[in-house]
């Protein structure tokens, strides 16, 4: 696989929670600013993507309990993973996207040969951590 | 109807199996051999059922027959969760 | 005894439907969308085999216990055939 160095635990990570390179960056985004509470608006202004989409890809993150929503709005998300094992993969997204960003990016387009091995994954009952 | 239904079956059945032996070629993952294997047999019931005249005895075999598919890709799932990095 | 296979073999068929599909929730890897509804197909047509043999022997019920298998054949053929060529 083109995957380089990029470790296990990124790899599944991406697998698992990243769909595509403009749900990567806003996650990446709001990892950068822990404290900085982020609406659709200022999401599609920072990355120049569409409001729509980037309310979509806010409310995916947040299901992947890796945003909270914030207290005051229903619109507005901060970063905060629901656990450190997250926390720590992205981490590892986020260096990983600086050292070999095509890499991740080829993960993400997550070949058919991955597919076959998603499947044989889908029976392994207990997930690894 | 039901001749023609079988023989879908059957021909399913063998191209998905035929599909997961390519798998296994690429990836070496024996889940994928003991799925090709399991599928291989559940057509070769199918063909078997298609082809025995209905006597009750002829076919409780060949529910056994089905019952060894079924427990190759029990097998294969219990392998899977028994090795920790069965490919790497 | 061929009534305990019958169950036997569909709870193996939910097991595979029930790991693929909670997998295709995670991965978003419609194989296994496919997949698992295959094995859907195949728990419901071992379900009604014992159905037929067991609870309603003088019915036949091969056209319904069958189509449930051949249309999840199908969908996992589609899937085997879209989602992985290269």
């Amino acid at each position: 696989m083109a995957a380089g160095k990029i470790s296990r635990e990124v790899e599944q990570f991406i697998h698992e929670k990243i769909h595509s390179v403009e749900q990567l960056e806003v996650l990446l985004l709001l990892s950068r600013t822990p404290e900085k509470e982020w609406g659709p608006a200022e999401v599609s202004q920072e990355l120049h993507i569409q409001p729509e989409s980037a309310a979509k890809r806010l409310f995916d993150l947040h299901a992947a309990e890796l945003l909270i929503l914030s207290q005051t709005s229903d619109r507005l998300y901060r970063y905060k993973p629901a656990t450190s094992a997250l926390e720590s993969a992205v981490r590892g997204l986020a260096e990983a996207y600086t050292v070999r960003r095509v890499s991740v990016i080829n993960l993400i387009f997550a070949t058919p040969r991955d597919h076959i091995r998603v499947f044989s994954d889908a029976f392994r009952i207990r997930k690894e951590d | 109807m039901s001749q023609f239904i079988s023989g879908a079956i059957t021909m399913a059945y063998l191209v998905a199996g035929l599909f997961f032996l390519r798998y296994w070629k690429v990836t070496r993952d024996r889940l994928f051999a003991l799925f090709a294997l399991a599928f291989w047999v559940l057509a070769g019931q199918r063909l078997a059922l298609a082809l025995t005249t209905e006597t009750a005895e002829n076919t409780t075999v060949l529910y056994v027959v089905r019952l060894i598919a079924f427990t190759l890709i029990l097998a294969a799932i219990v392998e899977k969760n028994r090795s920790r990095n069965p490919k790497d | 005894m061929a009534g305990v296979v019958y169950i036997l073999c569909a709870l193996t068929s939910l097991a595979c439907a029930v790991l693929l599909l909670r997998a295709y929730r995670q991965s978003k890897v419609r194989l296994l969308l496919w997949s698992g509804l295959c094995f859907i197909g195949l728990a419901l047509n071992n379900g009604l085999l014992f159905l037929d043999k067991k609870v309603f022997p003088d019915v036949d019920l091969f056209l319904l216990r069958s189509l449930p298998a051949l249309a999840g054949l199908m969908l996992l053929l589609y899937g085997l055939i879209w989602e992985t060529a290269e």
